[in-house]
């Protein structure tokens, strides 16, 4: 008996293939049109369109937008009390994003080097786990914890180390009359909502350093901190760096922490809301809105400068 | 002279896993050991106790006479080849070579011009400014090596070494390799699945099996005068007799080993069988013989006739050759 060299066609799902395998293009294109179409026009669209209010004035007297070109408006970000906000934004984000990234570099060693099956699971559950829950109860449950009030303050109050606690507090600058009314709670706040951002990416380059490299490095006569700082971490580095991009740009984004938790000074992102809405001034509010791309592009230069991404 | 590496009732357990399961083991100074067996045999594990990335759960371990039990890795004058070579990715070939020597904290210039020294020796001069990304699988091979060697180890350490490489090239380095220890005098321990390599590369080796060492000897030794069924088997494709085709063929009740090169085919003769398959191996064919319930190889060498399968063909040997041996 032979068998015919050809099969039958089994129906659509066959036909497609079939001109799939013919113009392997198409099905690229298919699935890249989308998501190119929603990049190119939604997301560039509006960014080219904000970025063209930043460059438009508003007339002080009638408070309406003048549609002219001009740097006028850029030139108000320079004003003290703007330079104020974008240097306590820049301050907060770089704080917060080395404080995720201390936090989070263990957390993401196990998880890379040791967790594995049943305690994986839990890693990942544990670092999802708090981004289930809206980011508003989680903003509002930190400010009862830090109130003077607050289950610290308690806690501090019965274990005698109130004394800390006030020493904190006292700092310049960053302390405040209780730790929700702080630049540290801020801080502290900050961290936790963003930290999963930076767990992930740094764990999942941890995960890709062969173990044999930390064990050449120990055979060579390197000790455990020696390999860190020549081996694991410039290996480790390219998910730092996307991490800190989350946790900067997010930081230097948000406008809702700042409101709730801390000294109710303005950062870039209520900013942006004050002046696009209650105040009007919309070329300002986009001016705003500009600075945190700048910085993450100079930021982005840095790194990579820094040879950040040489690893990828 | 002292023990370049002594193994003294060692053992390392995984869980209930016996991976090393009492290994006295003697590595004399200036010498190419083999450790060789299948995978699962113990033999990368007792390396990576020698280099120190494991513990033994009991036994003592000398490197040139002294405990080094309590000896973590970075102190011990000991030096890896991996097996997947573990080249920095992020440095290039000179600096990969010379992490040794900056962890020792060899100033900058000498170090690289140390690491150009040992690139030369390896024979990849002027390879120093690329990554290893941009190496093939030889050149990242050479590299392993010449880091390695930098720290000039009392022993080198090289862990199925060749066995990403394909056939030409292995070979090439196999040779290489003997040459450099040679030159260098540095003790070699290297641990291998491949008989052929292990005996013609060491002078000395060790058969594992099963977490225990099986025998340990010279090539000559363990090729000719397997002690066991298990090492007969596994060096070289050798024919294990049973008792019962021993003594058919005119030896002693017992276990033996008779190598395919040593039978020739004659045309009739005191044994017969039949040929049942052939198989073409270049340099000649490999033929087997079913015989007294047993089925023997034959090597029979390239311009000899062949029998067709099938075939009534004698068998004729050496009485010398046919190996009684001790164990079981």
């Amino acid at each position: 008996m032979t068998t015919a060299a050809i099969l039958p066609e089994r129906g659509p799902g066959d036909r497609l293939t079939a001109i799939f395998w013919r113009h392997p293009r198409l099905l690229l294109v298919l699935l890249l049109s989308p998501p190119l179409i929603w990049l190119g026009l939604v997301y560039l669209g509006s960014l080219a369109a904000l970025l063209l209010q930043s460059f438009y004035s508003i007339d002080e007297f009638s408070g309406v937008v003048k549609e002219e070109f001009t740097l006028k408006t850029y030139a108000e970000l320079f004003r003290a009390q703007n330079l104020d906000i974008i240097l306590r934004t820049v301050l907060m984000a770089g704080a917060v994003t080395l404080g995720c990234a201390v936090i989070a570099f263990p957390i993401a060693y196990f998880a890379a080097r040791f967790a594995r099956g049943r305690w994986k699971a839990l890693f990942y559950l544990g670092v999802m786990l708090p981004l289930w829950s809206s980011y508003l109860v989680k903003v509002y449950a930190w400010k009862l914890i830090l109130a003077k009030e607050g289950i610290l303050t308690w806690a501090a109050e019965h274990t005698g180390t109130s004394i800390i606690l006030d020493g904190v507090l006292a700092l310049p600058g960053i302390g405040g009359n209780s730790l929700s009314t702080s630049p540290i709670g801020t801080f502290l706040v900050f961290v936790y909502v963003w930290l999963p951002y930076m767990i992930l990416p740094m764990q999942a380059a941890l995960e890709r350093v062969p173990v044999s490299l930390l064990e050449a490095s120990a055979d060579l006569g390197a000790g455990r901190a020696q390999t860190f700082r020549s081996v694991i971490l410039p290996l480790a580095l390219p998910g730092v760096v996307a991490g800190s991009i989350f946790t900067f740009s997010l930081t230097l984004g948000d406008y809702i922490i700042p409101q709730i938790i801390g000294t109710s000074a303005r950062f870039i992102g209520l900013a942006v809301y004050q002046f696009q809405g209650t105040a009007g001034n919309l070329p300002l509010a986009a001016a705003f809105a500009v600075v945190p791309i700048a910085i993450m592009l100079v930021y982005l230069a840095i790194a990579k400068r820094m040879g950040a991404f040489d690893a990828l | 002279m002292t023990a370049a590496v002594e193994f003294r009732a060692v053992t390392r357990h995984f869980g209930s896993v016996r991976a090393v399961d009492g290994v006295d083991l003697t590595i004399a100074e200036g010498a190419f050991f083999a450790m060789l067996g299948p995978s699962g045999s113990g033999k990368t594990t007792c390396l990576r106790l020698i280099s120190g990335f494991e513990k033994p759960t009991s036994g003592t371990i000398r490197i040139f006479g002294q405990d080094v039990s309590a000896v973590p890795p970075n102190r011990r004058n000991v030096n890896t080849v991996f097996q997947d070579y573990a080249l920095f990715p992020h440095m290039n070939v000179r600096d990969n070579v010379a992490y040794g020597l900056m962890v020792k904290g060899v100033d900058r210039r000498l170090r690289q011009d140390k690491a150009e020294e040992m690139l030369a020796l390896v024979k990849l001069p002027g390879y120093g400014d690329r990554k290893p990304g941009q190496l093939s699988g030889g050149q990242r091979q050479r590299v392993a090596l010449a880091r390695a060697l930098v720290n000039e180890p009392r022993v080198l350490l090289l862990d199925e070494p060749l066995g990403a490489l394909d056939l030409k090239l292995r070979e090439a380095m196999q040779d290489e390799l003997k040459a450099l220890q040679q030159r260098l005098g540095i003790t070699f321990v290297f641990v291998t699945h491949d008989q052929h390599e292990a005996l013609s590369m060491a002078d000395s080796l060790a058969v594992f099996n099963e977490g225990r060492i099986a025998q340990i000897g010279t090539p000559e030794d363990i090729y000719a005068r397997p002690r066991t069924r298990f090492v007969a088997d596994f060096v070289g494709s050798s024919n294990v007799l049973p008792p019962d085709v021993t003594r058919a063929l005119g030896g002693p009740a017992h276990w033996a080993s008779l190598r395919p090169e040593s039978l020739r085919l004659t045309f009739g003769g005191p044994v017969t069988g039949t040929v049942t398959a052939l198989r073409y191996l270049g340099a000649g064919s490999r033929v087997s013989v079913q015989i007294a319930g047993a089925e023997l190889a034959a090597f029979v060498p390239a311009g000899q006739p062949l029998p067709e399968p099938g075939a009534s063909v004698g068998l004729g040997f050496d009485m010398a050759a046919l190996h009684v041996m001790e164990g079981a």
